[in-house]
């Protein structure tokens, strides 16, 4: 594409902002000081985080008035952070999206026309147009929908059922790929079956709280309030804060422990090789309850397939895809037979998640190099401390691992989960526990917290995946694929056997036309995916259509074709379900403005424009005769489609949502207590969208140990969510335990999960012939190696950058950067950098300055103060700024197993940037 | 070559875009921007946006930040409760242990509040949110 036609491009996909962005956001009319009579209160879920805090919302004349935290709610027991006190400033921002807009040229649709404002008709009329030609040109694999960890469950649940339903595409993702898809796949590997054994009550129980690279102080500051409050109660807790850089974590802490990019796979194996040389293996845990596993590798680094679209400073990082040189410490660490130095060909990249049985003293014996000696200097970040007291801060907290009388509570989220080895090393925290008997016990967990509202309720558990369906089922299974059909009464055959397209593949795809269709929900990943000019590009391409719904303007809004006005989370009816398992419902408070419209509207709405013509006929799918399909296309299921009543014309509207089930779910309810509920006032139904698709999901997890409680039961007086499995109308505060889940047959422990039970036999270096064998009931303690990032600091690009959020703000910062209170107190993404870093590159704080990658350079201001302190060698920025675009600069290298990319750690410079022109 | 990818920018679209436009994006930094240096008891209160926002730090937080389990400069001048003159003293809100005690006022802050930072946050002298602040420019 030309340059200049590439611009006018560019600036057309502005006019989404120009048409609508116009005004600053004005003072939302809340209630003045003193002014709090007549305000209807009732409960809600907070907006951002994944703790999940409790809160009243307070509505006057049709408004969301005011805010505070629920004293009933246990997780957050009337108590909120500044950004959850935003949560009723976030809808009234000035410049709400409120009517669709459409890329039009007189009247018509072009791809490089301006954004305007047309009907909803005029709007899905295009959108299934475009659905079409795309479908018709690509296949069910031609088009996709991003969603997020931010969907209501109801939401997600309906994208679903359209998706994998409807189209049999399973071309649906959620943003929680880049947050927790780490988290999730060690689960199921470790586990076999997905989220937590234990609760946030660990917190008030256990004695020691370790954060993994979590900065819970600004990203779950009412979890870290608790910690808070039991440290100072309780003279004898402990916390330890493993960081790369000084956070307001670490302020807290009793031991701070700076260490270096992705040496947490050492010290974890430096802690498992302590705690079997001191004898603090609870040895009837480890043999009733646990196996040792392994597996591959050389598994890469998930970066894109080919070279095609790369750069060749780009290229230089993708190298690695084929071929890493050993390092020194690898050689060690992985037990390798080959020298440091040698070229190690990456080749169990497809088979990356495949693991086996070891014995415990092969385990033994993979340990065994982790010693504080060489850890030691493996894993300090802070070039600056002396080596003995950086192995003295590991040996403390070797020695809280190793006391058995220790209570731990091991948090983690991103740090762990953002790493090319992310699944692993989520996995090492559980081989330690599991080592120690510290799982699945009141005031012992590993514990992997989730960054957004409902990561857990939605992604997870309803199963936005692309190779999930809901309650942990693969669409990869014939027996998970039967009984989705079952429950949603499809012919046998209609839900596609391979998984879709992950999250960052899907932005490769729409980058070399593979994907030619895109429906954005809830997220704006043009700001959010890793090596984000690509994407940017790809969205501009003349063959991708991009449909955005969005409640604001933001960068993926500017890039759509399509901007599709939505309802904010008190506007609608919702569920989110929070890092421990806590499902939270709410009802519609308000009314959204204009003629923006809930996601679950605007999903049955889409539906009702696609028949079962177009989509359950034969289809075209690559691959799909390597499943045993023998006509190698998803086969014609029409002929059963008339066994269940369904017409020939039926529209995917008929056969997935207005069921004959779903009808008999009658609006109004009483359940509403006099709240609105406009998806069915708009839908023009006397039913219950929302209520009806979340018992429909429900079924799918009651019996199977995923049980929720029926729906009306979570508006009960005195219920604020119930954590499942919901049992007899109990919730379960510990999973596997036979004292507090009745899934446990068989106890003490019982790890029942049912995934990934039979395990071949072999070693450190791969399986061996024998049979596989079950280990139902069992956990999975992995042997998991160090190994290197495929990027690290050189000549050229000679510092590390981490990403990620600060307290303030939320995620691409669309909602909280109108806030004015929390843009004055963080107006803009510093770069984060030591005093003695900066002074080499002649920058002062407050110097305008470059960070830059072999993929892009953005430009912001230099912080050498403030709350956070990186060592020399690392700088931070946030991500939370559309001005400071650090996702050009990050690496779309990724967790091979989880899909996960890692946002911490990647090379950059930093260069002081010219100043202005005198006079300018 | 090095390319623009003016994405989100606030420019003159084309023919037909009726609003008022705003400039050009620069390819500056964000503005320079600092917690002023005004002493406690120096500053003036800012006023709640709306009844029940937490009130923002009206005055520099430098050497008094950050808060430690043993070091909390917030509580030292807010924490005397009742107190009816110096600086503002927390509510008695504050007092109270909801999760062990509920109703119950308490001597001291209570700990689940001690991370004062997390819901009271000082200001920038950064000038408010306005268009420019969605205009981004993507380089590579």
């Amino acid at each position: 594409m030309a340059e200049p036609s590439r611009r006018t491009f560019l600036k057309a996909a502005a006019a989404a902002a120009t048409t609508l962005a116009a005004g600053l956001p004005l003072p939302p009319a809340l209630v003045r000081a003193g002014a709090l009579a007549d305000v209807a209160w009732d409960r809600g879920v907070c907006r951002f985080c994944g703790t999940g805090c409790g809160i009243q919302i307070g509505t006057r004349d049709g408004r969301v008035v005011a805010v505070k935290g629920d004293p009933a709610a246990p997780v957050n027991r009337g108590l909120l952070c500044v950004k959850g006190y935003a949560n009723a400033q976030i809808l009234y921002g000035a410049d709400r999206l409120t009517t669709p807009l459409l890329r039009l040229v007189n009247g018509r649709y072009d791809k490089a026309g301006v954004l305007t404002p047309v009907s909803w008709d005029r709007a899905f009329d295009e959108m299934a147009r475009q659905w079409k030609r795309a479908h018709s040109r690509l296949g069910p694999t031609g088009v996709a929908v991003m969603g997020s960890g931010q969907y209501t469950i109801q939401e997600g649940y309906a994208a679903a059922k359209l998706v994998k339903a409807g189209w049999r595409s399973n071309n649906l993702e959620p943003n929680a790929r880049h947050c927790m898809a780490s988290a999730a796949s060690a689960f199921m590997q470790t586990f076999g079956i997905d989220e937590p054994a234990g609760t946030y009550d660990d917190i008030e129980l256990t004695d020691t709280v370790v954060s993994w690279g979590a900065n819970m102080a600004e990203m779950h500051p009412m979890l870290w309030a608790r910690v808070t409050a039991r440290r100072l109660a309780e003279p004898a807790v402990r916390i330890v804060h493993l960081t790369t850089f000084t956070t307001p974590t670490s302020a807290m802490a009793d031991l701070e422990i700076v260490i270096a990019p992705h040496a947490d796979l050492a010290i974890w194996n430096y802690l498992a090789r302590e705690v079997i040389a001191r004898d603090a293996v609870d040895r009837e845990f480890v043999d009733g309850h646990c196996v040792f596993a392994a597996g591959h590798t050389d598994i890469g680094y998930g970066q894109r397939r080919d070279e095609r679209a790369m750069t060749p400073a780009e290229a230089e990082t993708r190298a690695a895809e084929r071929v890493h040189t050993l390092t020194r410490e690898e050689a060690v660490a992985q037990g390798r037979p080959e020298a440091a130095g040698t070229a190690v060909v990456q080749h169990r990249a497809a088979q990356a998640a495949d693991h086996w049985q070891i014995t415990a003293d092969e385990f033994r014996a993979a340990v065994a190099p982790y010693t504080l000696d060489f850890v030691a200097p493996l894993a300090r970040g802070n070039p600056d401390e002396p080596l003995e007291q950086f192995a003295d801060k590991l040996r403390q907290l070797a020695d809280l691992y190793c006391t058995r009388s220790r209570r731990i509570v091991s948090f983690w989220t991103m740090g762990f989960n953002q790493s090319t080895r992310g699944t692993w090393v989520n996995e090492q925290a559980y081989m330690v526990h599991l080592l120690t008997g510290r799982y699945a016990r009141p005031g012992n967990s590993a514990f992997s917290l989730t960054g957004q509202p409902s990561a857990c309720g939605t992604a997870r558990e309803v199963g936005t995946f692309a190779h999930r369906l809901p309650a942990d089922m693969s669409v990869e299974s014939e027996a998970d694929r039967r009984r989705a059909e079952q429950i949603w009464r499809l012919p046998a055959g209609t839900i596609n056997p391979l998984p879709g397209r992950h999250l960052t593949d899907m932005m490769r795809d729409l980058e070399d036309g593979r994907i030619q269709w895109v429906w954005v929900q809830v997220t704006n990943p043009f700001q959010s995916t890793a090596n984000a000019s690509h994407w940017s590009e790809a969205a501009r391409r003349p063959d991708a259509f991009v449909v955005v719904s969005d409640v604001y303007p933001g960068v993926s809004t500017g890039l759509a074709d399509l901007v599709l006005p939505s309802a904010m989370i008190f506007e609608k009816w919702g569920a989110y379900g929070n890092s421990e398992r806590r499902t939270q419902l709410w009802r519609q408070q308000v009314a959204a403005p204009g003629d923006a419209r809930s996601d679950v509207w605007q999903i049955l709405e889409f539906s009702k424009r696609l028949t079962i013509r177009d989509t359950w006929g034969a289809q075209a799918v690559a691959g799909v005769a390597a499943t045993g399909e023998p006509t190698g296309h998803l086969p014609d299921v029409r002929s059963g489609a008339g066994a269940f009543g369904y017409r020939p014309d039926a529209t995917l509207y008929d056969v997935l949502f207005a069921t004959p089930a779903n009808r008999a779910v009658r609006w109004p309810d009483p359940v509403a207590a006099g709240h609105d509920n406009d998806t069915a006032r708009h839908l023009g139904v006397t039913w219950f969208p929302e209520k009806a698709l979340f018992e429909e999901y429900a079924a799918f997890g009651r019996g199977h140990g995923h049980d929720l409680a029926p729906f009306d039961d979570y508006f009960a007086d005195g219920v604020r969510g119930l954590r499942w499995p919901v049992v007899r109308g109990q919730e379960t505060l510990w999973r596997f335990n036979v004292q507090y889940d009745p899934y446990v047959t068989r106890g003490p422990i019982e790890f029942y999960g049912p995934a990934m039970k039979t395990l071949r036999p072999g070693d450190r270096r791969g399986p061996s012939d024998g049979a596989p064998q079950p280990i139902a009931g069992k956990a999975k303690i992995f042997f998991r190696p160090y190994a290197a990032p495929p990027e690290v600091p050189d000549a050229r690009f000679d510092l590390w950058l981490s990403t990620g959020r600060v307290l303030e703000h939320w995620h691409s910062g669309t909602m909280t950067r109108r806030v004015p209170e929390l843009h004055k107190a963080v107006p803009a993404a510093l770069l984060y950098m030591h005093p003695g870093d900066a002074a080499a590159r002649g920058l002062a704080r407050h110097d305008a300055a470059w960070i830059e990658s072999r993929r892009g350079r953005t430009l912001t201001r230099v912080e050498t103060e403030g709350r956070y302190a990186p060592p020399r060698g690392l700088v931070y920025v946030p991500w939370f700024d559309d001005r400071v675009l650090i996702n050009v600069v990050t690496l779309d290298a990724m967790c091979p197993i989880s899909r996960q990319t890692d946002f911490k750690k990647c090379a950059v410079r930093v260069v002081k940037a010219s100043p202005p022109p005198a006079g300018a | 070559m090095r390319r623009y990818l003016l994405v989100v920018v606030l420019v003159l679209a084309a023919a037909g875009a009726a609003m008022a436009q705003p400039p050009l994006p620069s390819a500056d930094a964000p503005p320079a921007h600092d917690v002023p240096d005004v002493r406690p008891g120096r500053s003036t209160r800012v006023p709640r946006a709306w009844d029940g926002q937490p009130p923002v730090v009206p005055h520099g937080v430098r050497g008094l930040v950050p808060i430690t389990a043993k070091a909390n400069a917030c509580v030292r001048c807010h924490g005397r409760k009742d107190a009816t003159s110096g600086p503002p003293p927390a509510p008695s809100s504050h007092f109270v242990d909801m999760r062990h005690a509920p109703g119950v006022q308490g001597a001291q802050v209570t700990p689940a509040r001690w991370n004062c930072t997390a819901c009271h946050v000082p200001q920038t002298n950064a000038p408010p949110p306005g268009p420019a602040v969605f205009a981004a420019p993507l380089r590579r």
